[in-house]
Parts: C-alpha cells; sequence; structure tokens
C-alpha cells in the first residue's frame, strides 16, 4: 500500500502529511504530530479518550480514517489552550472536579466543547446524550454536567 | 498521644489542611500537557508484541517462530528458551515471564516480537507457530480441589516463596496455594445457644479493573547492563523487585520510572510486559515499547476473582450474633499473580472487623484455576465479603422482626474495645451508619416522586471496615532550597487520587507557607525518589503522610539550628513558619528562608556557609501481623504477638434506594449517600472524589459488570460487551466524610481511597428489599432478578 499525501488543519495550522490509507487520525495526532492530548483506550470507539472535534462535531479520531479527515479542521484538547489561557470548558473541567487519573478528561473535554459549540444552551438530555461516548472508571464523568454548567457561565463572563 | 491533645490538634485553625486547594495536577490534564506511560517515545524504540497462549492449559510441543524471524523490520523474536529459569511473583514464585513448557490460561505469553512499527510487530506474531497438546482445564474452584482435578502446578512444593509472607498450604489439597484461618471463641458452642441460624451461599463475579491507560511501557539495556523500565505502574520499587526476580538481574541493576498514570485500581500493581520489553531491548540494543491492547487488559492482566462463599451465622432473639462460620473460595486464576494469593486469602479476612460476634470461625481458601490471575480491585475482598456479611445482615433482621439499621448497631465493634483480632478500636461504626441513614431519610422526605408500576421501591444499607494493610513504610526527603521553596522528594505515583496534592498540602500546613512554595520533585523514580511501599491499600495520607510530617519537623529543626548563629538565638527558642525563621521570645528577630544563603561575590550562585545541606529525611514504619493458627494477634494460649493486624480502619457506612421494574428485572439507583470517616479531611475535593469515585464503581459492580468466560476463552474482553457504569447510570449521591481522628494519622487523617466500593454491597440489600426475594450473587442482572420474581 502506498502513502497518500493529505492536507489537515489541526488546531487553526495546516499540516501537510503522508499517511498510509489504513491509518487512524488518532495516530497521525499522536505519532506523527506529537499531539499526544488525545488519549489511547481501545481503538474500537468503546471508550472515547480518543475524542476530538472534526468540523465542528465530536468522533472517535481511533476510528476515523486520516484521510477522510482531508482538508478538514480539527480541534484536539492542545488547540483549546491559548497563549497560557485555559479554554472555559478547560478551566470549568478543573473548577467542578472532574480530574482524578485525567485520562478521559481531554476525551470529555472535547465532547462538551463540541456540544457548547452546536448547542449553547444544552438541556440535561442534551448533555448526557453528549457523553454517551465518554467512560471515566475514575468518577464515570459524575462532573461532567456540573462543568458543561460552569462552562456555560464562563463563556458568558467571557463574552460580557 | 492523649486524646485531648489531639481532639485540641484537630480543633486549631489549620493553615491550609482542610482546605478545597485546586489540584496540582489538575491544568496539565485539562491541556493535555500530562505526559503518561503510553505517550513516551524514545529515538529508535522499536514496538514489542505479545504472542498469547490460545489454550487454557496445555503443554507447548513446538514454536516455530522462522516466518516472523524472515519479515522484514522484525529485530528480534523471543520465546521461553530465552528467559532466565527463574519463576517470580510476590509471595510464591510460581510464573515464567514467558511460558517456557506449559501454557495454564488464555492469554500467557508463549512468545514475543520487537519490529519497527506496531503493524510489523503485530504480523509477526501472527505468523510465530505454537503445537500444544492439550491438557484438561479446570474453571472453578470447587471443582479444582476435588481429588481427580487436573493440577495446574505439580511442582508447587518446590516453588520459592517469599521470606516474609510466605503462602500456607495447610492441607493436601489439589491446587490449593494459599489459605487463611481465624478462629475466635468456640463456634460450635455459640451455634447451640443460637434462636436463630441463617445459612447462605453467596456469589460474586470477575471484574475487571477497566483503567482506561492500558499498561504500557519502554524498557531499555543500557550500555553498563543496567536496564531502564519507563512503566504505568502504582508501585516502582516492587515492580522493581518482581522485576529483578523475573529477569534475574539484582535490584541495583534496574532503575523503574513512572510518570502519571491513567488509573490503576490494584491492576498496576504487579509485572505484565516489563520484563518481556527489557529482554527484547537486551538482544535488539534498541528501547523496546509494549502497549497492551484493551482485550490485553482484559485478558492478560489481573482481575478481581470470581468468589464463592458459604456464610453460617446463629443469633440470638434479640439480635446478636453468636456465631459466625465461614468459607470463603477464591478462584484464584493460573498464577499467584500481583500478589493476589496472599491478599485475598489474607487481607479479605479484614471485612470480619466490623462486627463483634460471640464467636467466628472463618476460612479462606486461595485456589489455582486456568483462569487469568487474581489480583486487588480497590481492596482485596473486603467488599466481596462485605456483599454476603451485609446481606446476612438483613436477612437476620427479617428473620427476627428488627429493623436493618437497629441490628447492625447491637453487632458493631465498639470503640475502645477488642474487635474479633484483639485490636483496639479507633473507629465510630455507628457514626457513619446513622449519618447515612439520616442523609437518605431526609432526601426521601424532600422528595415527592413515587414509584408506580411496574416499579418498585427498595432501601438497603451497608455498613464497613475498609482495612489498610501493614506492616508498610513510606520515606520522605525535603529539602530547603536556596530560593525559600521547599523540595519533596517521594516515591509515590500519582494514578489519580489526588496524592501529590495532598502532600504538597502536608508540607505547606507544616511550613505555613503557600502551595507554591513547596514543590514535589522527581517523584517515582527509583533512582532518585525514597522508598514508598505503593499507591495501594488507601495508604498513601497515613504512611507517606506520616514521613512528610516527620520529615518537615526534621527540617525546621535543622533551619532553626543554622538560623540560630545568624540570629543569635537559642534554636530552642526559633520557630519556622510563613517563610522565616523568627524568635518566638522577640517577633522582631527573623530572617527570611532565603536570606540563610549567602550569594557569590560575582552572583554566580546562591550557597549555604558550612558542612551539609538543609535538607531531612524520614521513615514512618508501622508493624502488624497475626498469629497463624488463630488467625489474631494472640496466640491460642492467649498472648499478644502482635498490636496490631492491619495499619487502620476505614468505617464506611451507605444507605441507598433504588426502584425496580419487576416486569422488565430493570434496575435504576435513585439515590445513594456514602458515608466514610476520614479522620481528617486533607482536601474536600479530593475526599469527595474519591468517594464518588468509589461509589459510582460500586454501582457498576453491583448492577453490571462481569468478565464471562467459557472453556476458559473469554467472551466479552472488550467495552462494547463488558458493561461499565456511564455518566448517563448515575444518580445522585450524596459523598460525606465524617471525621474520627485516627491517633496515629497525619492531623488525625485516614486513607479513604478504596472505601466507597462499599456501595457494590448495599444496593443488593436494596434490590432484596425492593422485590422481596434474597439476591445472593452480583452483579443484578436483569435475567436474574426476573428468575427471582418467578421463584
Amino acid at each position: 500500500m502506498s502513502k497518500k499525501q493529505i492536507k489537515l488543519i489541526v488546531n487553526g495550522k495546516e499540516e501537510i502529511i503522508e499517511v498510509n490509507p489504513y491509518e487512524s487520525l488518532l495516530k497521525v495526532l499522536r505519532e506523527y504530530l506529537g499531539l499526544t492530548g488525545a488519549k489511547r483506550g481501545c481503538d474500537y470507539g468503546g471508550c472515547g479518550v480518543c475524542t476530538v472535534v472534526v468540523n465542528g462535531k465530536a468522533v472517535y479520531s481511533c476510528m476515523y480514517p486520516a484521510i477522510k479527515a482531508e482538508g478538514k479542521e480539527i480541534t484536539t484538547v492542545e488547540g483549546l489552550y491559548k497563549n497560557g489561557k485555559l479554554h472555559p470548558v478547560q478551566k470549568a473541567f478543573i473548577d467542578a472536579n472532574t480530574v482524578q487519573c485525567g485520562y478521559s478528561i481531554p476525551g470529555a473535554i472535547m465532547s462538551a466543547y463540541a456540544l457548547l459549540l452546536n448547542n449553547p444552551n444544552p438541556s440535561d438530555e442534551d448533555i448526557k446524550e453528549a457523553f454517551s461516548g465518554n467512560l471515566c472508571r475514575c468518577s464515570a464523568g459524575y462532573y461532567w454536567p456540573e462543568a458543561i454548567k460552569l462552562a456555560i457561565k464562563y463563556m458568558k463572563q467571557r463574552e460580557s | 498521644m492523649n486524646k485531648q491533645a489531639l481532639i485540641e490538634e484537630i480543633e486549631k485553625q489549620y493553615y491550609i489542611i482542610g482546605k478545597p486547594v485546586e489540584r496540582i495536577d489538575a491544568k496539565p490534564k485539562v491541556t493535555g500537557e500530562a505526559i503518561y506511560g503510553y505517550d513516551l517515545v524514545f529515538p529508535k524504540m522499536l514496538y514489542g508484541k505479545i504472542k498469547h497462549s490460545s489454550i487454557p492449559h496445555g503443554i507447548i510441543k513446538r514454536i516455530d517462530t522462522s516466518k516472523a524471524e524472515s519479515l522484514p523490520g522484525v529485530r528480534a523474536v523471543i520465546t521461553g528458551k530465552d528467559i532466565p529459569d527463574h519463576r517470580y511473583g510476590l509471595v510464591l514464585f510460581d510464573r515464567y515471564l514467558i511460558a517456557k513448557d506449559r501454557v495454564r490460561f488464555i492469554g500467557e505469553a508463549v512468545a514475543a516480537v520487537a519490529a519497527d512499527t506496531p503493524e510489523i510487530a503485530e504480523k509477526a506474531v501472527n505468523l510465530i507457530e505454537v503445537e500444544y497438546e492439550e491438557l484438561p482445564a479446570v474453571f472453578d474452584p470447587e471443582e479444582a480441589i476435588k481429588q481427580d482435578a487436573p493440577i495446574l502446578h505439580p511442582d508447587l512444593r518446590k516453588y520459592g516463596t517469599s521470606k516474609v509472607s510466605a503462602p500456607w498450604i495447610p492441607f493436601d489439597m489439589p491446587n490449593l496455594n494459599n489459605y487463611r484461618r481465624v478462629v475466635f471463641g468456640n463456634v460450635e458452642e455459640s451455634f447451640k445457644k443460637s434462636d436463630v441460624i441463617v445459612e447462605n451461599i453467596y456469589e460474586t463475579s470477575m471484574v475487571q479493573h477497566a483503567h482506561l491507560e492500558p499498561q504500557s511501557c519502554v524498557c531499555i539495556y543500557n550500555y553498563d547492563d543496567t536496564f531502564t523500565v519507563y512503566t504505568s505502574t502504582q508501585t516502582p520499587f516492587r515492580l522493581r523487585f518482581e522485576l529483578s526476580l523475573a529477569l534475574n538481574v539484582p535490584e541495583n541493576r534496574i532503575r523503574v520510572v513512572s510518570p502519571y498514570v491513567g488509573g490503576g485500581f490494584g491492576n498496576k500493581l504487579t509485572i505484565y510486559a516489563e520484563p518481556i520489553a527489557c529482554i527484547l531491548s537486551k538482544k535488539t540494543r534498541r528501547p523496546v515499547k509494549i502497549v497492551l491492547t484493551r482485550e490485553e487488559v482484559f485478558t492478560f492482566t489481573t482481575v478481581r476473582p470470581p468468589t464463592r462463599i458459604y456464610v453460617k451465622d446463629g443469633a440470638s432473639r434479640d439480635g446478636k450474633i453468636l456465631a459466625r462460620q465461614v468459607r470463603f473460595y477464591i478462584n484464584g486464576g493460573a498464577y499467584s499473580g500481583g500478589s493476589g494469593i496472599a491478599v485475598y486469602t489474607y487481607l479479605a479476612a479484614q471485612a470480619l472487623a466490623t462486627y463483634k460476634p460471640e464467636s467466628v470461625k472463618f476460612e479462606a481458601f486461595s485456589i489455582y484455576t486456568n483462569l487469568p490471575p487474581q489480583g486487588p480491585l480497590r481492596g482485596v475482598g473486603p467488599a466481596i465479603l462485605d456483599f454476603a456479611f451485609e446481606r446476612q445482615m438483613d436477612i437476620l433482621a427479617k428473620k427476627l422482626g428488627l429493623d436493618p439499621i437497629e441490628i447492625r448497631l447491637r453487632n458493631i465493634s465498639k470503640q475502645g474495645e477488642e474487635n474479633i483480632y484483639g485490636e483496639i478500636v479507633d473507629e465510630d461504626y455507628s457514626k457513619v451508619l446513622l449519618t447515612a441513614y439520616d442523609a437518605l431519610m431526609k432526601k426521601i422526605k424532600e422528595s415527592n416522586e413515587e414509584p408506580t408500576h411496574p416499579w418498585k421501591r427498595g432501601i438497603g444499607y451497608a455498613l464497613s471496615s475498609k482495612y489498610s494493610l501493614a506492616p508498610t513504610a513510606s520515606s520522605a526527603t525535603v529539602k530547603l532550597r536556596e530560593d525559600g521553596v521547599i523540595e519533596v522528594f517521594i516515591g509515590s505515583t500519582e494514578i489519580g487520587m489526588g496524592n501529590y496534592t495532598a502532600m504538597q498540602q502536608i508540607v505547606a500546613e507544616e511550613f505555613q507557607i503557600p502551595m507554591e512554595r513547596v514543590s514535589i520533585a522527581a517523584a517515582a523514580d527509583t533512582e532518585f525518589s525514597p522508598f514508598d511501599e505503593a499507591q495501594m491499600s488507601s495508604r498513601t495520607t497515613v504512611s507517606l503522610g506520616n514521613a512528610l510530617v516527620l520529615a518537615c519537623r526534621k527540617l525546621k529543626r535543622k533551619i532553626a539550628e543554622y538560623a540560630a548563629n545568624k540570629l543569635n538565638e537559642d534554636p530552642d527558642h526559633l520557630e519556622v513558619k510563613e517563610g522565616f525563621v523568627v524568635s518566638k521570645r522577640n517577633p522582631d528577630k527573623k530572617i527570611r528562608l532565603e536570606d540563610l544563603f549567602a550569594r557569590g561575590k560575582i552572583r554566580t550562585g546562591t550557597f549555604l556557609e558550612g558542612e551539609g545541606e538543609l535538607i531531612a529525611s524520614a521513615n514512618w514504619f508501622i508493624q502488624a501481623g497475626i498469629d497463624k493458627e488463630t488467625g489474631r494477634i494472640y496466640d491460642k494460649y492467649g498472648n499478644k504477638v502482635f498490636e496490631r493486624v492491619v495499619n487502620f480502619y476505614t468505617p464506611t457506612g451507605v444507605a441507598s434506594e433504588v426502584w425496580v421494574n419487576v416486569e422488565t428485572g430493570h434496575i435504576k439507583v435513585k439515590r445513594l449517600v456514602t458515608v466514610v470517616d476520614a479522620g481528617k479531611v486533607i482536601n474536600p475535593k479530593l475526599v469527595e472524589g474519591q468517594i464518588i469515585g468509589g461509589s459510582a464503581m460500586g454501582i457498576s459492580i453491583a448492577l453490571f459488570e462481569g468478565l464471562q468466560w467459557q472453556n476458559g476463552y473469554a467472551l466479552n474482553p472488550n467495552f462494547a460487551d463488558y458493561k461499565l457504569i456511564q455518566h448517563a447510570d448515575l444518580p445522585e449521591i450524596i459523598a460525606i466524610a465524617t471525621e474520627t481522628p485516627l491517633p496515629h494519622g497525619p492531623f488525625g487523617a485516614r486513607g479513604v481511597g478504596e472505601a466507597g466500593l462499599l456501595v457494590s454491597d448495599a444496593i443488593p440489600n436494596a434490590v432484596s428489599n425492593a422485590i422481596g426475594k434474597e439476591v445472593k450473587k452480583i452483579p443484578l442482572m436483569p435475567e436474574y432478578i426476573l428468575k427471582l420474581l418467578a421463584e
């Protein structure tokens, strides 16, 4: 199988890379671009620690072929942290006490980020739906809905 | 310290203890900057892959690695022939790091490959051909001890054992690899006096830890014949010991380094791929990384073993338990593994400490079967035994017409008296139970939500004493840096519980300085860090916390002595606080910590004027043990042989409300209160996180979790078929920490990491209460509930 050159826009920056057709977006992010924020936990969309945002939608990057991401905008957890400032979602995840071992956190943050991108005032059901693909063994995501609510508050504060 | 002085110490205004300080690892974890073992990459690194046995029990007749070796990109292939003729283990040395002649469970390593890419390594592993002669296998512990059962380890009696905690195999029972007994009073006589007898058999399932970061290691063979091992572990020092056995290399030639760990829960307490990667690295002279797949985590690592528990209780009419007789069969798997055989037999029995029957006879049997080896999981079995004991309490209460809370209160081990082991009870069991009860009743009263058909409400409680193991020790070193910052050296890994933050708080408290003036350096590197036994058994707060307090006090004295000359004051009258050394007699006489250091003339550095550094180390140790025959601190003649069996207990009380759908068998946990006695809360956010986390895992184990096997083959080793609790399954959880000081805890604190798992034992009681039938096994699958309802 021959490698194919693709262009990705990762965290706002254009990246041109050669990938094998079978390689996942997760592998490309972690191994080609050194972005280890998206984690690897199962390889089949079972745990959500690899969640990133592609063109505004949360996806399992372990099951997303890199070549399918050609030309698309990809946001990883590293992309939220700009100029030494935490994104409101990141700050909310800290303040809501979500962090323990931290391995599920980047994926959960990206699910939360995608939710608020598309739906600034989510209902409790929307929040459940948004995290339906994320596992967390330390606390089963107990504090995540609280983090969403805090993030909404911080975003409003930022705008005003 | 006497009680009054202790209370005064607890009540004085703390500088930072008890405050909800932000975790020091929170920011790196939300930005993706925290580096885990899984993320590590080294120049010239190769990727290793393990070939696992495809049968549960058999003899390896032939292994052909030629096709794998000729695959381009493959740098090394190893089999049992390439490894030292040394078995390893923690208490029983029964396992080769790669099977030499015989395999005993599916998942056991039979060969391994190192290659340029993970894809080539995987391809190469599939090209290795192994021919087996299958042997009869056994999967049930009680089948495995029958006289005609297949024997897994014919040479068991010849195996090496740990000198300090060798397993006890007092009978000639096939496949028995450890045994523990507790004998208190005379159960035969107590049964004769009993008005009611309740006898039942309980079963628990095989549970996997399902930590989200799969095991990952990079092992490097160095030019000076040493190994450097970067790995995701809860215990760098124990890992080094086990590696030294498996590789037959002295411990001083192995360095273990552990970055952030993505969860462990007891699974990361033993070696898995590390020795294999070490051998591959030695062969190729390149760093070798091995990461486990999720399926390998399920089938190649340790599990909480399935168990069967026979309990017979005799009680008087007024609800006092007179006799408790227990036989605990542990399905131990193929090897002693991560010390599972020691801990399940030895420590699970500590669940007996909550209550004080007139007499107890307890026996635990750890038994080899052709399944994955047993390992601890958020404790080593109290939550398993408590399932049986807490069910018994409810069944007894029902028989006697007593309230479930009342029967528990009538039987608890009372503060200041001896428990069944002979230890003096420091714990207040009634407080946690009553606090849980009150909080749940208040919640229910506030809500006017009532179940309607087909839903039925049930309320259930559980009470327990999560032990923390001993003997154990932790060391810590603290140093005053020239910028006035206190640098902390500890050997504990951060696996998620927030121990780095809590330890930093303890140092900040001792010096009365802000968190940012304390730096935790060089954590978890066996080359530089002081010894710490492990991140396990809820032990870090007490053990390492005490070591740090001792080290800080030594350092403060050293600083006072050094400052005495500069301030022209007696060191006895100097105190170190808020970044200064200050005279207690004359507060104007003071010096900033950084000003204790002189500056070089041309500003090339700062240094102390004298010998030695302002550095101090301390070790905290607690002794414990039992008389083997009685299982208590007294021998059969009544002589006291030890003061304690364990380090401490963490009393925990749970009250739960469930709704059961009597048409589908579906269970909803509606409300949950988990009360853990933290002794003294160091950081309320961290304590709450641990209680919530343990509670969530407890619901998951009670309702969903079971790794299923058929003839030794795993049926559901993946997240699609092994159900874990998710955020949408969670009820509101009320987490409460009570504070009954632990006399030997730092600031009175206890460990709280594992206690919340007791939730798995309250839910079965609530479900039984809802459906009017007695559940006797977990998980509570809908089909099981429907079967009970149909009876």
